[in-house]
């Protein structure tokens, strides 16, 4: 297969029905900078950075999750592009890695997302999906976020094989040409946003462009969320099994891990992942994964927008549940019920597990009964509710005297 | 410069302590631009005199000055510079604030910045109202009171906001800046067409631009632009009020409890983004106007509380009950948290029927003749919900 043809294409399939358009990119093997163990003056010459091991296999891995939900996505999958340049290592890891085509040069990336724009401007209901993981860097003159592919730091300028993110949004607008572009995009880059200290001596950054941003009178009334796995001069790190600590954050909390109520005034509804409760979720889950790997990344959210929902899930998800009876001498004589709609005990908390109580509880909504044992007669009983949402639903149950 | 801008000065009681800093613009009047019925210049792009930018601003600035709550960052500053259509009244609190010229602009922005960059655990507060250029989904451009002169660069009396907020970031000058920035705006807003990309680089920078630092502010922008001849009225602007009733409620959420175990409120940096917006909806929906807000946001996004409510917000609930007839004769109940019935009469109409409770979570117990109990769990969540029970 040509590797900028789509790796999966149901266009065919899908017919009138709005589809999704992924763009995946993952650049572990940069060709132009040294290995993570070369001298300390070679990488200093190379703007600090080196070949990567985790960018082509978080791509997969996003590509994988894409694949397995294509039909409970906000649309269908219709088409999807992957680019990856993967390190030895991670094709010893993996090495189906090596069925894939292979490469993600600028020109390669150009091409592809120039055909990847025409799939989307087909019709305004469908959706595009991109995840970028490699090298970043902001700019210093600019404040731009620039994202580095496979051929970056080639001789010439240092940036001239790297793609402004804001110029990828701007040529995604709508305008006359493309009039009937996807007006849901969203955005994951999963890059370094740190300034090079040789980029902040340049008096202009050359940096590469992959298509002319046309002027339009057009209203830009895309919902085109852009998620960055770090802060504006931020890092962004990997972990274990050769997969970025942000796409780890994401996929977790694609899976249901930030599951919201479609309509939280009707949870018959079903659940979802939506920009808000991936915007709430994404920061908790990477906050424990920093904890695991002593990492201090935050990711960015820009344009946020949150009412798109991402992904359909197939039933309310799990959600770790603590409750936390106080005053600590309430303890040993409260039991804590929690009961659901159909007044079936879901569980039944108290002496002697360990306090604070915790859970798995399905997502919903709880009633929470304290009752007190009679014989402290110091305590009141006590009634409360509890919604239980991804990831974590803390419940402090304070008994009054 | 005439006028001041400093109105709400409590440094002093502060001591140090982080504060709220609030810089408010509102122009109306631009001597430079026709007034309506008049020909355009060369440089007035269907730009006309405002009615509604400065009665828009005061209304924040009372919202300020009288409900906003914020404990761990009460309301230190606030600057105002308006520039008034008409000749504002004696009790006007805006009446003698400098005229919002890109003079007095740079020079209260300079305050501005001194005051939010001793503590980042303040608050930076920016609010404008006037005309503007929208030259991409991210690049606004805010034109000041002398915007429009003969001479010059045509966007010289213009501030470009990426630079404003740009300039906003902590850099090592400014390294304990406020991490908490709101930026609202609201604008005509000029076609782009008359300028490009590069033209709109003739702005006048607010300040120099430095290498900023580690960017890990909470920053949310929200910017609703409506086109030039759209509505033009004297009095808050539609999206004022809708803006102040999210920001009195109305996009609250329950943020825990106090010791004494009852909830508490407020509208954080998170549940403004996504209340407001649903606020707008709702205000097209009954005026017909569909003016564009776009909302975004810059670094991290966090569920930083804003305003701290003093009560619990009261919720529209809309009950509808499937099928409609299926209850009619019967009863309904909502049951709230500690069992007290908030709503428990007859159901005798087969039509959604309207609520107003406290925001929280209901035992909804509907009764079908017969005697049959249904029991579901719904929340009355600001500013408003649809609870739909089904009985089959």
């Amino acid at each position: 297969m040509h590797p900028l043809q789509p790796i999966l294409d149901r266009r065919g399939e899908l017919g009138k029905e709005p589809g999704l358009h992924a763009l995946i990119v993952g650049v572990s093997e940069y060709r132009h900078l040294p290995a993570a163990g070369a001298a300390p003056d070679e990488i200093k010459k190379k703007f600090g950075m080196t070949r990567l091991t985790s960018p082509a296999l978080s791509a997969v891995r996003v590509w994988r999750w894409l694949v397995h939900r294509q039909d409970k996505l906000t649309a269908k999958l219709a088409t999807c592009r992957l680019l990856l340049c993967p390190s030895p290592a991670e094709i010893a890891s993996c090495p189906e890695l090596k069925d894939f085509p292979s490469g993600a040069s600028f020109e390669a990336f150009a091409e592809a997302a120039a055909e990847w724009r025409t799939n989307a401007a087909q019709r305004a209901t469908d959706v595009t999906f991109v995840y970028f993981a490699g090298h970043g860097v902001q700019e210093a003159n600019t404040e731009d976020h620039v994202v580095l592919l496979e051929d970056f730091a080639a001789p010439g300028a240092a940036l001239r094989n790297g793609v402004r993110v804001s110029e990828i949004l701007a040529g995604m607008a709508p305008r006359d040409e493309q009039a009937a572009i996807a007006r849901t995009q969203f955005y994951f880059f999963d890059t370094c946003r740190n300034t090079p200290e040789q980029f902040e001596k340049f008096a202009m950054a050359q940096v590469g462009s992959i298509w002319n941003v046309i002027q339009t009178q057009m209203v830009d009334d895309r919902a085109c969320p852009w998620f960055c796995a770090a802060e504006p001069r931020g890092m962004a790190y990997a972990g274990k099994d050769h997969q970025t600590l942000f796409s780890q954050a994401l996929l977790a909390c694609l899976e249901g891990g930030a599951g919201t109520p479609v309509d939280e005034g009707d949870l018959e509804r079903g659940w979802a992942v939506s920009v808000a409760s991936l915007a709430g979720g994404l920061p908790t889950h990477l906050d424990l994964l920093n904890a695991e790997a002593g990492a201090n990344q935050a990711p960015s959210i820009n344009r946020y927008n949150g009412r798109p929902v991402i992904h359909f899930l197939d039933a309310p998800p799990p959600v770790d549940v603590t409750v936390t009876v106080t005053p600590d001498d309430a303890v040993p004589v409260t039991r804590v019920a929690v009961f659901d709609e159909a007044d079936d005990v879901k569980c039944d908390l108290g002496p002697p597990t360990d306090h604070p109580y915790r859970d798995t509880l399905q997502a919903g909504d709880y009633r929470v009964v304290a009752t007190v044992d009679p014989a402290a007669a110091v305590f009141a009983s006590k009634r409360t509710t509890l919604k239980a949402r991804p990831p974590h639903s803390p419940l402090q149950l304070r008994i009054g005297r | 410069m005439t006028g001041q801008s400093l109105r709400i000065d409590t440094r002093a009681t502060l001591q140090g302590r982080p504060g709220t800093h609030a810089f408010i613009v509102g122009v109306d009047h631009y001597p430079n631009l026709p007034k309506d019925g008049e020909p355009d210049t060369d440089r007035s792009f269907g730009l006309r005199q405002l009615r509604w930018s400065v009665a828009s601003a005061r209304a924040f600035y009372r919202w300020l000055v009288e409900e906003y709550s914020n404990p761990a960052a009460p309301l230190a500053t606030c600057r105002v510079l308006a520039s008034h259509g008409e000749q504002p009244a004696a009790d006007d609190p805006f009446a003698d604030v400098a005229g919002a010229s890109l003079d007095d602009f740079l020079f209260a922005a300079h305050d501005w910045r001194a005051d939010a960059a001793l503590h980042p655990e303040s608050v930076a507060i920016f609010y404008f109202a006037g005309n503007g250029i929208q030259v991409s989904k991210e690049q606004v451009v805010l034109l000041m009171r002398d915007f429009g002169q003969p001479a010059g660069g045509m966007l010289r009396q213009a501030i470009d906001l990426s630079t404003l907020v740009g300039g906003m970031a902590p850099a090592s000058q400014r390294s304990s800046i406020a991490r908490t920035q709101l930026y609202v705006l609201e604008t005509v807003r000029v076609p782009p067409v008359s300028f490009t990309y590069f033209a709109s680089t003739g702005t006048t920078p607010v300040w120099d631009l430095e290498l900023p630092g580690l960017d890990d502010r909470s920053t949310t922008i929200l910017h609703a632009s409506s086109v030039p001849g759209d509505v033009n009225r004297a009095g808050p602007s539609r999206f004022a009020r809708a803006l102040l009733d999210a920001l009195n409620g109305s996009a609250a959420v329950s943020i825990g409890e106090n010791e004494n175990g009852d909830p508490l409120w407020a509208v954080t940096m998170v549940s403004l983004s996504n209340g407001l917006p649903l606020l707008i909806a709702r205000g097209h929906q009954e005026s017909g106007h569909d003016d564009m807000l776009t909302l975004s946001t810059g670094g991290s996004l966090r569920a930083t509380p804003i305003n701290f409510l003093k009560h619990g917000p009261i919720v529209d609930v809309q009950l509808e009950i499937e099928p409609p007839t299926a209850a009619v004769g019967g009863h309904v109940s909502f049951t709230n948290a500690t069992g007290q019935a908030i709503v428990s009469e007859k159901v005798d109409t087969i039509v959604p029927r309207t609520y107003q409770v406290p925001a929280g979570l209901y035992t909804v117990a509907v009764t079908i003749p017969g005697g049959q109990v249904v029991t579901r769990f719904k929340e009355a969540r600001p500013p408003h919900s649809d609870w739909k029970i089904r009985l089959t």
